[in-house]
């Protein structure tokens, strides 16, 4: 393992592009997948999953000479769970109609590959302050990349954009503004109508398909190699020779 | 002995977060509680104010029939307490999965207005039923609800009774109509129960 | 109330646990190779599935009494991962055989959506304990057959020229995106048989 110091923008900014957890790391494929139909939930569960990332490593940071290594894991899994549940019942109690729109997605954040992954390999063995600036940098990655998927399946499967904005942002209520509805401006003007099967999950394999076919682009560009099924330290990838 | 420690301490340890994190989970829900049944209470209210103008509703109650599940349902009010409706949530198997309903009847038995609840149907195709053109159609009825295929018939024409179904969606415009069916007659039901 | 026959109709087909609902993705993709350890796998995680909700259910309603149902998710993911501890443990010592047919299988199940997510939806719907297990079962044999047919595809795609942006994990989601929208197909299909 290389010894040089990384530093703090670094371990901050690595999440965004050069590790992005989802487009680059393939972890958390799962909610990335379900809840990127509609951008205002895709980016409920990004501000959510930020949330539990940030308040895992912080904790998992903080207590890593008290945690003994034999119960690691287990002990991860907990704290884990905890916030998670946490996060739950915020959403929950402030922004109902997100946790609805989330479902059974927003608990299974606590099995989301990155969170234990970033856990295991980062914040057991760094300070607390880096912890949460990596712990930051891969969830806006995450959001980021949750964003991007949504767009493009809300607006060309829907012909919407921020559609129900409102149940996220509730000062917004008092304003008409729900998002743009973009398909019904159009409709009058042309007969363009939304390509329904984005919003569709059949919709969300392909979306995720092209723009991981992207990424593979810029990498080859770069010389780099394509991306493969991440989550080393979550052991849920293949095992199989290649 | 050593070993016994080497089982001990770590176990102890993770005693000790479980219950950190149990205590961490018991205040959040405390703090929370509140927050969350006053959520759930707005939205039930919003929807029960979607299908019919009310001042007041009364706790959900439930009618049962004997066979099957009850019926949840809310009895409406007007500032001076007199009951001016009621609001009935029924559903049916649609096409793709559950079809749940919301349905404001009034005081004379006629359909003030519809809400769907849960929707499984085919995007572009099944789930144009809940658009307003469609749910309008129900507005005003207050006996046995027909579906009509041929279009321009029927509610099209101002016929009371006579539902068009979406060309093409005709077992989720069914399942609506069964649903609103069930509303009237459970309603009706129920008045007699109370008298 | 849903019956038996309705659940695994919804789990296999309707609401395909993976084509539909998007639970068990990683393995889904990384496992699906080859039909042999595909199948390996899809019976691996309907045994564990199916046992997790036996073993979930009891616990659920003792919260539930409890009122303690915030903490359903610590809990049920404590009895997974102890559950499939236990199973590898057992199945390494006393049936070596299935040891070296799924043993391998076992730790990647462990953080999966799936069998979380299986025993969270049995919560959520509040399913009675053979409805639990019938779901659960359901859902598993969906994943099963998801992951089946989707090695066969990718077997296909092997033999075909695939551009070199594409190869390997973007063709993998179109091609599952084909799969997914075939499933479709099966949307009417509990109505018509006339099912709960």
């Amino acid at each position: 393992m290389a010894k040089t110091k990384v530093s703090p923008l670094e371990t901050f900014s690595k999440g965004f592009v050069k590790e992005n957890p989802v487009l680059r790391l393939v972890l958390g494929t799962c909610p990335a997948l379900a809840v990127s139909n509609t951008m205002v939930s895709a980016i409920g569960m990004g501000i959510a999953t930020i949330m539990v990332l940030v308040m895992t490593n912080t904790i998992i940071s903080a207590l890593k000479k008290v945690i003994p290594s034999k119960v690691r894991i287990p002990a991860y899994i907990v704290i884990i769970s905890t916030m998670v549940t946490v996060v739950q019942m915020l959403v929950k109690a402030f922004l109902p109609v997100i946790y609805d729109a989330l479902g059974v997605y927003l608990p299974l954040i606590t099995v989301n590959c990155i969170i234990l992954g970033r856990a295991e390999s980062f914040a057991s063995k760094n300070s607390v302050a880096l912890s949460i600036l990596d712990g930051l940098g891969m969830g806006i990655g995450f959001l980021a990349a949750l964003f991007s998927i949504s767009l493009i399946r809300e607006f060309v499967g829907g012909g919407t954009i921020l559609s129900g904005i409102q149940s996220l942002l509730p000062f917004l209520s008092g304003s008409s503004f729900n998002g743009v509805d973009v398909a019904s401006a159009v409709s009058q003007y042309t007969a363009l109508e939304p390509i329904k099967i984005f919003i569709l999950p059949a919709g969300g394999f392909m979306v995720f398909g092209f723009l991981m076919a992207l990424v593979n682009r810029i990498n080859h560009k770069k010389g780099k190699p394509s991306v493969e099924l991440g989550c080393g330290s979550c052991k849920a990838c293949d095992k199989e020779a290649k | 002995m050593q070993k016994l420690k080497g089982i001990l301490l770590p176990t102890l340890s993770l005693l000790m977060i479980c219950l950190v994190c149990a205590g961490l989970l018991a205040f959040t829900n405390g703090f929370t509680k509140e927050y969350i049944e006053k959520a759930e209470k707005e939205q039930i209210l919003n929807m029960l104010s979607s299908v019919i103008e009310s001042d007041r509703f009364s706790e959900q109650k439930e009618y049962s029939t004997g066979r099957g599940e009850p019926y949840p349902y809310y009895d409406a009010f007007d500032k001076d307490g007199n009951r001016i409706g009621r609001v009935l949530i029924t559903s049916t198997n649609g096409y793709g999965g559950i079809l749940r309903l919301v349905t404001g009847i009034d005081a004379e038995g006629k359909v003030t207005g519809l809400k769907i609840l849960e929707l499984h149907e085919t995007p572009g195709l099944g789930s144009k039923v809940n658009s307003e053109s469609f749910l309008n159609q129900f507005k005003g009825i207050s006996r046995e609800l027909i579906l009509s295929k041929a279009g321009n018939t029927g509610a099209s024409l101002g016929q009371v009774g006579l539902i068009d179904a979406i060309s093409g969606a005709t077992v989720s415009s069914g399942a609506v109509s069964s649903c609103v069916n069930t509303a009237l007659e459970v309603n009706a039901l129920i008045e007699k129960g109370a008298n | 109330m849903k019956t038996y026959i309705a659940l695994l109709v919804m789990g296999i087909l309707t609401q395909n646990f993976v084509l539909s609902r998007f639970l068990g993705i990683c393995p889904f993709l990384g496992v699906s190779r080859q039909t042999n350890t595909a199948v390996g796998m899809g019976l691996a995680v309907t045994g564990v599935m199916t046992l997790a909700a036996i073993i979930s259910h009891p616990f659920n309603v003792l919260l539930n009494n409890m009122g303690l149902e915030y903490l359903q998710t610590t809990v049920f993911i404590l009895i997974i991962a102890s559950l499939v501890q236990i199973l590898e443990v057992f199945i390494k010592r006393y049936i070596k055989a299935l040891y070296s047919a799924f043993g391998i299988y076992l730790p990647l199940i462990t953080t999966n959506c799936a069998v979380l997510g299986i025993v969270i939806i049995n919560a959520q719907e509040a399913y009675t304990f053979p409805q639990s297990i019938v779901s659960a079962l359901g859902a598993g044999l969906g994943f099963l057959l998801a992951i089946f047919m989707f090695s066969i595809v990718r077997s296909k795609i092997n033999e075909a020229h695939v551009p070199p942006s594409f190869r390997g994990m973007p063709i993998t989601l179109i091609a599952a995106s084909i799969v997914s929208l075939s499933f479709m197909g099966f949307t009417g299909i509990a109505q018509g048989l006339g099912l709960a």
